[in-house]
């Protein structure tokens, strides 16, 4: 198998898994009224202080958007054990990594989908204006997405096989998220404010390499979780 | 037969008849009147008939605590089909699961076309083609989209699916959603997958389960077509009617032994009917338990 071999077997899952959720619409559904729902019980909670709504806007959006997409993994991995789907996948010809590359981007592609929602509604409800700086943040976005599901979608290949994935899920990912969340949060936090301290640029490297390090070490290990 | 064996990955031989590093078509002088004329590099591919396709040896695995195959040594040759029978638990899934690389042994070898299922599972899986029990497709997709998903998974052309769609008798039904579809028709589709691969070693786990009588014939034939190009197929089945006379041989397991290992009896026998009249028959023939 070349690697453009390889190539043409993750389009193929990226294919394959949008269009099943593009057609179910069940998927999308849920785990934006979930992340919806977070970001309105952390609101009530807070009450009714603006300030400390603004100060605490970053951490509520991005404990949303991770338990909301546990919701996501979970599901991406449901749709291969429905009809047996996931054998017959791992018995085609080439190599593991290709299928958890595949699902990793349509995991991806599926919570950025999620976020270009859940964002602007986290803006509203916390009355956060955006700041001079919002592509440095979406920049932050796109880079604790990245670990978060590098993770979830290794992590949710491990659970898929067990009955009890849907709790197993969580307390697998969220304790490895913490170096993610943190990194995520602290930078956000601090672009939202202006980064008049400028730390965010420490945190977005924090985050990139632990983005590295997941992906690599994901990768180097799939093969391994998804056997039987 | 043609010179020296290849790697053996494949089972297949190779025979070079000109030095690899000699210029195509060179002419060079020699002495008197001869001039020697070396002949374009000819590589033969052709099936390699010594090489069984199929090996099993002393093969155990263990789900939890129980034991699902004892120690199962088997040899399937090249253009044979094997049928194999037991009671429900008896480990014919199973076994055809680990040929498959879908599961490891806990214990033993087990090869197909001389490539180790453990460890050359890439090579395995591009020769075998497994029709398990479930159907293993896509409800949200169509059953075109199905297979073409199978065609970028397995590297085949596009250009395959129509004529195998209408090969299974669901060519009118290609824009459909599997969603829609009834056991039968899935189980068609999943047929289909396994056309599109053109295997060498065809694995089928009760192959005729929610086929009507065209659905039977077909499977029949599709295991034909594989025998007759030097493949071989291993049949899980709990009757023997429906496979009429395609099988070289039956194997019967029991608690994960192999019980009996012979030809299969001829069509219009009294034993052709192989539903198993006694499940506590306790006297074990071949293979013994680990």
């Amino acid at each position: 198998m070349t690697w453009r071999d390889e190539w043409r077997r993750v389009q193929a899952i990226v294919w394959k898994d949008l269009t099943t959720e593009r057609r179910s619409k069940a998927g999308i559904n849920a785990v934006v009224f979930m992340g919806v729902l977070i970001l309105l019980l952390f609101g009530f909670a807070l009450g009714p202080d603006t300030e400390a709504l603004r100060a605490a806007a970053a951490g509520a959006l991005w404990l949303a958007i991770l338990f909301s997409g546990v919701l996501a993994f979970n599901r991406s991995y449901q749709l291969e054990l429905d009809g047996g789907a996931l054998e017959s996948l791992l018995l085609y010809p080439g190599s593991r990594w290709a299928i958890y590359v595949g699902k990793l981007i349509a995991n991806l592609v599926f919570v950025l989908i999620v976020e270009a929602i859940v964002i602007p509604v986290a803006l509203v409800l916390y009355q956060v204006a955006l700041p001079p700086g919002w592509p440095a943040l979406i920049g932050v976005t796109v880079l604790g997405t990245v670990g978060f599901v590098t993770l979830g979608t290794f992590y949710a290949a491990m659970s898929s096989r067990s009955r009890a994935r849907e709790v197993l899920l969580p307390l697998l990912l969220f304790p490895m998220l913490i170096p993610v969340l943190l990194s995520a949060v602290e930078a956000s936090t601090s672009l939202l404010g202006g980064d008049p301290m400028l730390e965010a640029g420490a945190w977005v490297r924090l985050l990139g390499a632990f983005d590295i390090i997941f992906l690599v070490a994901s990768l180097l290990a799939f093969e391994y979780v998804i056997e039987v | 037969m043609f010179g020296r064996h290849g790697d053996g990955v494949d089972g297949q031989k190779t025979k070079t008849r000109a030095k690899p590093d000699t210029p195509v078509g060179e002419s060079t002088p020699t002495q008197g009147a001869y001039s020697t004329i070396r002949l374009p590099t000819v590589t033969l591919r052709i099936p390699d008939r010594d090489v069984a396709a199929a090996t099993i040896t002393n093969v155990t695995r263990r789900f939890g605590r129980r034991w699902a195959l004892r120690g199962v040594t088997l040899s399937i040759g090249p253009g044979e089909v094997v049928g194999v029978e037991g009671h429900n638990g008896s480990g014919k899934s199973t076994l055809l699961r680990i040929l498959s690389t879908a599961i490891k042994p806990t214990g033993g070898e087990a090869q197909v076309f001389g490539a180790d299922v453990v460890r050359q599972p890439t090579t395995v899986r591009g020769v075998v083609a497994f029709l398990t029990h479930y159907p293993g497709l896509y409800d949200d997709l169509t059953a075109e989209e199905n297979l073409r998903f199978a065609c970028r998974m397995l590297g085949v052309d596009f250009g395959r699916v129509p004529p195998v769609l209408e090969r299974v008798g669901l060519a009118r039904e290609a824009g459909e959603t599997v969603r829609t579809f009834s056991a039968g028709m899935q189980r068609r589709l999943s047929l289909a997958r396994l056309l599109l691969q053109r295997p060498r070693l065809l694995l089928l786990d009760e192959p005729y389960n929610n086929f009507d009588p065209a659905g039977i014939a077909l499977v029949n034939e599709v295991v034909r077509e594989v025998r007759g190009a030097g493949g071989a197929a291993m049949i899980v089945l709990h009757d023997r009617h429906s496979a009429g006379d395609l099988l070289d041989r039956v194997v019967r397991l029991k608690q994960g032994v192999v019980l009996t290992d012979g030809p299969a009896p001829a069509v219009g026998d009294a034993q052709t009917s192989t539903r198993l009249a006694d499940p506590h028959e306790s006297t074990l023939i071949a293979g013994g338990a680990a």
